[in-house]
């Protein structure tokens, strides 16, 4: 203790204090009740008072034996000292080593508590009777472990898994067996910046050297339990071989043997959830993580067929190579080209960052006010565990008519049009009808109706009607013609009466008008010819028909004759008597000649 | 004559204005369904519309609004029969025809139309270009006028004016022989319901009318075939590219 102090004192005046730290290992953290455990204190930086915790349970079967390093890098003076002690556990048990205080640069410092278990019977009896399995012994000191920084995720959310081997023996030579799949993952490796860099670390407080086998970021691809398979690798070992001790040299040096070793990982699985569906925005396209999302555009004010670079970057954490191109709604008028593409992409053990930068070209062709529109990006936020959304301003373009804008200039007297189809730019159905429901009993037709029926019978049961009267109208004229033939002889006579009663008053004129009546009455009556169209050739003929005799005519046409003359002038060759007489026997023949 | 012509107009606008009395409601109801069409309602449209079809009041334009609803509900197969049957009672309205060939166009199954002859086109051309109660119309008319001028000819004396109206006659009997042929083969067409639209999503199409026949060719929903005759629920089709097979008549809608 004093020479501690003295040493303290030595090196004060030369060294800084860097790294105050006492950290406890101890070599092994089982063993029997006659064997001896190495406990060691390492004090990193100028130390002052050292106090070693009390071992109870334990004898102190040496120490504390000390060493001392400095080391200088770069002008850097580092102070080490290492205080060990060999115990050797009185009984059998879980004892708790407290933490020794060291006091350095006037601040009491303690170190960790380490437990040993004591068990009964020692490991060296029982090697004695079994024979040696090196690989319980290698597996305690040599063994790679999967660390993975969560086990439960969602869909797209970066997980970090580190497979890391830890090892207290010299590994002569090694190689991976089997690299982990990854099934149902997106896997990112992660630079390690060259290999076999060990590190130390302290297992239950025994000092393992550490080193990081493979790191990579993954993010799971679907929901469910998802198994990170194990990574397992052919060491060669360096071990101490106690029993070879053949020559001199080898009980010098010891002597070693080199075993081959096989070392497998554990494996992981990590729950994978869904991502919910609840608040989903309408531009959520899968990303998950922490995005940021920024635009900026070169000119607002151009003319016709001048470019315009519009810029979208995309900046975030999570599955940045993953993300699409963005869809912009761009005024259809525009030329619009492929986006440039440029991904930076930076895999670190914090995961995958990075930014996407989208480039556009833009061309419009016409003169007009547009609008390219906002351009939202929704990704989830797995650790506040919803939605967000991060948009770009919209940006107003107000193109002015360049010199050579197609369709409208006209160029002096000749007119240059150039005439460009309407371009569909979405199909859709025509909208309904807003009018003209002309509603109708479904699958009933006028057509075969009653009412057709009626309609095509009603005007066939009308002629029907009309001929029945009109044959009835006809029956009954032909009843008139009759009975006028029949009173054909009466009405003669009566009128020939009329004339005897003036033949008998003298009145001359008037007899033969009576006759004149009464023979063409009768006549007309007999024949149905109407009284306009009795000529005398027509009375020749029809009586000729009824087969009256040509001197019978004669007879008659003279009589005819003789009353028309007689109505203008006295007539002489036939007495009023003699008339009177024919006539009468004329109307009986003919009335005979007719039946 | 003229009374004739009288108790026709009076009669045909007394039958118009008892359904007018009629469907008063259902006009109301296809106005409302135009409404929650336009603000994007379909599934209320659909309703409404439905509600009038169900009660067997229909129209071409009633038919083409409701096989439009179906499209925007995505539901082919009704979309495609509505609109066929609005085509087939107003066949050249164009708006009904864009969208039907909206509709087929998203039909899976491309059947290869075998062109109709030349005479049947015609036939159809002609038979379509007046509606049916037109025709019946148009004949009941022509039927008047060859019986007035027959009562004509038999009572004239004139012998030119008989001679006129002879020929006048015939040739108003010979027009109403051809409208009403016209109008009646125009209402079988509708009324045999000899189309039909596949309804379920895809159709085995099998050699005979039972179940364990075997399988013919595969029909998708919407695509439209040709009844050609029944047995006990099983229908005969025909495709278009002339493919015969018997078909479950549940699995069909026929028009």
């Amino acid at each position: 203790m004093r020479q501690l102090i003295l040493i303290a004192i030595i090196l004060a005046t030369t060294a800084h204090i860097f790294g105050q730290k006492v950290s406890c290992t101890v070599n092994r953290n089982q063993v029997g009740v006659g064997e001896h455990v190495k406990i060691t204190y390492t004090i990193e930086g100028q130390a002052g008072t050292f106090v070693p915790p009390a071992f109870n349970n334990f004898r102190v079967l040496s120490g504390p034996n000390q060493s001392q390093s400095t080391s200088i890098v770069n002008g850097t003076v580092t102070n080490s000292s290492t205080i060990s002690y060999v115990l050797r556990p009185a009984k059998a048990g879980n004892f708790k080593i407290n933490g020794a205080t060291a006091q350095i640069g006037g601040k009491n410092i303690s170190s960790n508590p380490v437990t040993i278990s004591v068990v009964q019977g020692t490991p060296q009896q029982t090697q004695k009777e079994k024979p040696k399995q090196p690989g319980n012994e290698v597996k305690e000191n040599v063994f790679i472990k999967l660390l993975v920084n969560k086990r439960n995720s969602y869909v797209g959310e970066q997980i970090i898994a580190t497979y890391k081997i830890y090892t207290r023996l010299s590994i002569v030579d090694n190689a991976i067996e089997k690299l982990p799949s990854f099934n149902g993952f997106y896997s990112q490796d992660i630079d390690q910046g060259g290999q076999g860099n060990l590190k130390p670390e302290i297992v239950n407080g025994v000092q393992f050297n550490t080193a990081i086998i493979k790191q990579v970021v993954l993010s799971p691809q679907r929901s469910g339990d998802l198994v990170l398979d194990a990574l397992s690798m052919n060491l060669v070992l360096r071990i101490q071989d106690n029993k070879r001790a053949r020559s001199v040299f080898d009980q010098f040096f010891g002597s070693y043997k080199d075993i081959r070793h096989k070392a497998v990982s554990n494996s992981a699985t990590i729950k994978v959830k869904k991502i919910p569906n609840t608040g989903k925005p309408m531009s959520f396209a899968g990303a998950v993580g922490v995005f940021n999302v920024k635009s900026s555009i070169d000119k607002q004010e151009v003319k016709t067929n001048e470019a315009i670079n519009l810029k979208i970057v995309l900046k975030g954490k999570g599955n940045v190579k993953l993300l699409k191109d963005p869809k912009l709604d761009f005024p259809p008028d525009f030329e619009v080209y492929d986006p440039k593409e440029n991904t930076k992409i930076n895999t670190s053990v914090s995961g995958v960052e990075g930014t996407k930068t989208f480039e556009y070209l833009i061309i419009p062709r016409h003169s007009g006010e547009f609008v390219i529109p906002a351009y939202s990006f929704s990704y989830y936020d797995p650790i506040q565990k919803k939605y967000r959304t991060s948009s770009t301003p919209e940006y107003k373009i107000n193109v002015l008519r360049g010199e050579n804008e197609s369709a409208t200039v006209s160029v002096g007297g000749n007119r240059a049009v150039s005439k460009k189809d309407v371009a569909l730019i979405g199909s859709d159905i025509r909208y309904i009808k807003p009018n003209g429901f002309n509603l109708k009993e479904t699958n009933s037709f006028y057509l075969g109706s009653v009412m057709f029926w009626i309609f095509m019978t009603v005007p066939f049961l009308l002629l029907c009607l009309l001929l029945l009267v009109r044959n009835r109208i006809l029956a009954s004229q032909k009843d008139v013609v009759g009975m006028r033939k029949r009173k054909a002889k009466k009405l003669a006579s009566k009128h020939l009466k009329a004339a005897e009663i003036h033949l008998q008053n003298n009145e001359s004129s008037k007899f033969y008008e009576e006759v004149f009546r009464s023979v063409y009455g009768f006549l007309s009556n007999k024949f149905n010819i109407p009284a306009a169209e009795l000529k005398k050739e027509r009375i020749e003929l029809e009586l000729k028909n009824i087969g009256i005799s040509e001197e019978k005519i004669k007879d008659l046409i003279s009589i005819l004759k003789a009353c028309e003359m007689a109505r203008y002038a006295p007539v002489s060759d036939l007495s009023e008597q003699q008339v009177y007489d024919q006539v009468e026997g004329l109307i009986e023949t003919i009335e005979g000649g007719s039946k | 004559m003229k009374k004739q012509l009288i108790l026709l107009v009076f009669f045909s606008t007394l039958v118009v204005g008892s359904q007018a009395k009629d469907n008063e409601y259902y006009y109301s109801l296809v106005l409302q369904g135009n409404e929650q069409y336009t603000a994007g309602n379909y599934d209320s449209a659909l309703t409404l519309y439905s509600q009038v079809v169900n009660s067997e009041f229909s129209s071409a334009n009633l038919f083409y609004n409701l096989g439009s609803t179906y499209f925007k509900l995505n539901q082919l197969a009704p979309s495609i029969y509505y609109l066929e049957k609005a085509q087939k009672l107003a066949p050249f309205d164009k708006d009904i025809a864009f969208n039907l060939s909206m509709a087929k166009d998203q039909i899976p199954d491309r059947v290869k139309d075998v062109p109709t002859p030349m005479l049947e086109k015609s036939g159809a051309f002609i038979r379509n270009l007046l509606s049916i109660d037109a025709w019946a119309i148009l004949g009941t008319i022509s039927f008047s006028l060859f019986i007035s001028l027959m009562g004509f000819y038999l009572l004239s004396t004139s012998i030119s004016l008989k001679k006129m109206a002879f020929f006048l006659s015939i040739g108003f009997l010979l027009a109403t022989i051809g409208t009403l042929t016209l109008g009646f083969s125009a209402m079988n067409y509708v009324k045999l319901e000899n189309q039909a639209i596949v309804f379920s999503g895809s159709l085995s199409v099998k050699a005979e009318p039972k179940q364990s026949s075997l399988d013919l060719f595969i029909v998708h929903e919407g695509t439209g075939v040709s009844v050609l005759e029944t047995v006990n629920n099983w229908v005969r089709i025909s495709l278009p590219d002339g493919n015969e097979g018997w078909a479950p008549l549940e699995d069909l809608k026929r028009y």
